[in-house]
């Protein structure tokens, strides 16, 4: 469980170039769950995730992860970075060992494990990843850009992470890639489900298509949280903070306005085909 | 004004794996003052395909002609590179200057042109991509949509007549890109620019006058957007996306319900299933 | 530590000295140096403290910014000064015994000590006050005019001064990235702060290898983008913004070289 209270952030807390980046930031994200953080650039999101990890404490107010007080002065780093695993944005600027084998292995050495636990950890994870292993002694810079961002994924999991934090995983891929990235982060937390897997995004479509629970950031407040379907039934509201809302939101919002009796779950292509199809007299082999 | 004939591209060592990114006989011929999306996956070709616009690349096979000027004729080289200017992915890889009205006039002082001159070009590239008033800012300062307008109003200040966008809004945000692709438009539609985007975003195709389609280095599909993006299950085999209207109508009409199939936005989509509704 | 340091920064303003011509500027900053060096009488000294004070204030610089800068450069002043009070042979005025060693102090250290950390102060002072009131970007344009006439020597004028520009302009990006960076390699429980020199110096290479496989390809990108842009080592290159020699620049060249020039045979006429 991750749990933040009253948490406000200052960038250069104490002098004239001082600024406020997260305002009262209170939150409760449950084990077992697959959450997505959306919001604009500038929205404190990446703010907010580099606190789970202890990389900025809070100007103020309290984050609990597992349990573990990470605002605590004396809060043993170690073990926080080891509970919550972070994967930066483009994290394939990361890699820099000769062998993708060897970068995966870097934090599993670091936590002092022996070679036949990183042995393992390093496969595990790189399986996890959706990497395969005939990869794992090339060079990380001979990969295709998709395949760098999974070694880079992988060396995050090889610390076998209790939560794990993904910011913008799918930042510059080609729809493709993006497909796959997501697709991995939902089979991670089909085959994973005691950890708690975080991602920031600021693609409602992909969110529609991944998460379970929303949390939406805005000019460092969060505006809303709450399962996807309660998040997808505000569509305008989102619009108006400058989000961009997929399509079929916006269609079916403007099929309710008009009257047209539509369930609130409606978030893919395939879920407004069944429901609008038997309106229409069709969907007869749905 | 760009036209290529039988346009190949290898790299020259074949033990690299770049069998991808070939080209294979491309003909093609851009209208002038047209709006042309170059859409396709990662690898399919379409980046090596905007580099030979510019003479950065050049084709192993084939020809390619900007305004009838041959590519690989090495005299001609700055005047093809004024006529088609060049704007790329990454906006902190391609700026030179500190400041940002340094950058804009970067490629006029490297043509040589009269100071006065330089100065008023600069202050019209950065009007037109609304940026005057950052014009003494460091490009770190601004943000990833802010430093792309940079970078084609410093393409701009050139007075190209074609502008080449590899893949400019790839590393952007939802209001980067919107931002840019305005930007675009307004470039393309009211002072008569040939604009050639490359991009793996299907929505910013859908604004373009013509979609053309690349995969493994040929061109599989070539019309206006509401011809192209018909084609879902073609797109799709590709990696590509499809509007999600466009895609749902499809997936309706494996359902028994037809409707027209060229739907590219919500309220064409709204229209034609209110009026498909049995009253 | 690093924050106080105030020789190559800049600090905006409209001052008579920011508005100078850069090249005019550096130009002036060798000469004030030479002569700083050529003088070495304690009223040449007292002038030049004057003609230093007066620059500040003409500058609009803080005088507590100044004397923020100078305190870093203390030790230097203090080893300086030890070195020659010690080193120069002349006329004992004092020595000790300490063990079999016997340290002397002779008349002329102290004065050389003396003058050495004078001129050091206002070698520091003088320069800063140049970085102060012009920025980085001005500070290039003044090199590169300085340079030109080299080129007949094949001293590539314009890519040393390009080369500064560039750098100047990606110092920012490439910090961002070192602190992102950075940060990426402590979530996956790397340590840069621990340990003996050796131990950090061997926990950079995380950090170090990313750096330098963006910068290279940062490096190629820009190339690609300077050449679209048709860059061609600045054959028949304009600027934009000419450096012009105003009457500022004339007025305080005169007073310069006047004052400069003054100092100098005064100090020529006090030894005969």
């Amino acid at each position: 469980m991750i749990k933040a209270e009253n948490v406000n952030y200052i960038y250069q807390h104490g002098t004239p170039f001082a600024r406020q980046a997260l305002y009262d930031i209170n939150l409760e994200i449950p084990d077992d769950s697959l959450t997505a953080i959306i919001g604009h650039t500038g929205s404190g999101k990446s703010t907010l995730i580099q606190h789970f990890n202890a990389l900025i404490k809070p100007t103020s107010g309290k984050i609990e992860i597992n349990g573990i007080d990470v605002t605590n002065p004396k809060a043993d780093l170690t073990l926080i970075r080891r509970t919550s695993g972070l994967v930066f944005q483009y994290p394939e600027h990361q890699l820099f060992e000769e062998t993708v084998y060897k970068d995966i292995a870097f934090a599993p050495k670091n936590m002092g494990l022996n070679e036949k636990e990183i042995d393992e950890r390093v496969k595990e994870s790189a399986a996890m990843a959706g990497l395969s292993e005939k990869y794992l002694e090339r060079s990380p810079f001979e990969l295709s850009g998709g395949q760098k961002r999974r070694a880079a994924i992988a060396g995050v999991l090889a610390m076998k992470p209790k939560v794990l934090i993904l910011d913008e995983p799918t930042a510059g891929l080609d729809p493709k890639g993006r497909d796959e990235i997501l697709n991995t982060i939902k089979v991670l937390h089909k085959t994973n489900r005691e950890m708690i897997i975080l991602f920031v995004s600021h693609s409602m479509e992909d969110v529609a298509k991944t998460a379970e629970h929303i949390i939406v950031m805005n000019k460092g407040h969060i505006e809303m949280q709450g399962s996807t379907a309660e998040i997808f039934t505000r569509a305008e509201y989102l619009r108006q903070i400058g989000l961009n809302v997929p399509q079929i939101t916006l269609l079916c919002d403007k099929l309710r306005n008009a009257g047209i009796n539509l369930p609130d779950n409606i978030y893919t292509v395939h879920d407004a085909a069944k429901a609008i199809a038997p309106l229409m007299g069709g969907g007869r082999n749905v | 004004m760009i036209q290529t004939t039988n346009l190949t591209f290898e790299y020259p060592d074949e033990n690299i794996e770049n069998r991808d990114k070939v080209l294979n006989e491309i003909n093609l011929n851009i209208e002038k003052g047209s709006f042309t999306a170059i859409l396709g996956h990662n690898g399919s070709g379409k980046s090596t395909l905007a580099k030979h616009f510019n003479a950065i690349l050049l084709p192993t096979g084939g020809k390619v002609y900007i305004k009838n000027m041959d590519t690989s004729e090495n005299d001609k080289l700055f005047n093809i590179r004024q006529t088609a200017g060049m704007v790329f992915q990454n906006p902190d890889n391609q700026m030179v200057a500190a400041m940002v009205e340094d950058e804009v006039a970067f490629a006029p002082e490297n043509l040589g042109i009269a100071p006065k001159e330089i100065r008023r070009r600069v202050n019209k590239c950065l009007a037109a991509v609304d940026m005057t008033d950052f014009s003494q800012n460091a490009p770190s300062k601004l943000s990833g949509g802010q430093k792309q307008r940079v970078a084609i109003a410093a393409v701009l200040a050139m007075n190209p007549e074609i502008l080449i966008l590899d893949e400019p809004t790839a590393m952007l945000d939802p209001k980067g890109r919107s931002e840019v692709l305005k930007t675009i438009k307004i470039l393309n539609r009211e002072m008569g620019i040939t604009v050639v985007l490359i991009t793996h975003y299907m929505d910013e195709a859908t604004e373009a006058d013509r979609t053309i389609v690349m995969d493994s280095g040929k061109i599989v599909l070539d019309g206006t957007p509401r011809e192209v993006f018909k084609k879902v299950e073609l797109l799709k085999s590709l990696g590509l996306d499809v509007p999600q209207v466009t895609e749902l109508v499809y997936e309706l009409s494996k359902l028994g319900i037809d409707l027209p199939k060229d739907i590219l936005t919500a309220d064409e989509c709204f229209n034609a299933i209110t009026g498909g509704m049995p009253k | 530590m690093f924050k106080n340091i105030i020789i190559g920064q800049y600090l905006p303003g409209t001052s008579p000295l920011h508005r100078m011509n850069p090249a005019v500027k550096i130009v002036f900053t060798l000469i004030y140096v030479i002569v700083l060096f050529s003088v070495n009488t304690p009223v040449s000294y007292a002038a030049f403290a004057v003609y230093t004070f007066a620059l500040i204030l003409i500058s609009k610089v803080p005088v507590k910014m100044i004397v923020r800068g100078v305190r870093p450069m203390l030790w230097i002043f203090i080893l300086t000064a030890v070195l020659n009070i010690f080193m120069t042979p002349g006329n004992i005025i004092w020595s000790i015994n300490i063990f079999k060693l016997t340290v002397v102090v002779t008349r002329e250290g102290l004065i050389m000590g003396t003058a050495m950390v004078i001129r050091l102060l206002f070698l520091v002072i003088g320069t800063s006050l140049l970085t102060l009131t012009t920025s980085p970007l001005q500070l290039t344009d003044g090199i590169e005019v300085l340079l030109k006439p080299l080129k007949k020597i094949k001293v590539p004028a314009h890519e040393i001064a390009m080369m500064m520009t560039i750098a100047i302009r990606f110092i920012p990006t490439l910090a961002e990235e070192t602190d992102k960076i950075m940060k990426a390699q402590t979530a996956r429980g790397a340590d840069f702060e621990t340990g003996n020199i050796i131990r950090r110096a061997k926990a950079m290479t995380p950090l170090l290898i990313p750096l330098f496989v963006s910068a290279f390809r940062r490096a190629d990108e820009l190339a690609t983008a300077m050449e679209a842009r048709c860059y061609n080592s600045g054959i028949n290159r304009t600027k934009m913004k000419e450096s012009k020699i105003t009457s500022l620049d004339i007025i305080s060249a005169i007073i310069f070289i006047a004052g400069g020039l003054f100092l100098i045979l005064a100090e020529f006429w006090i030894e005969i």
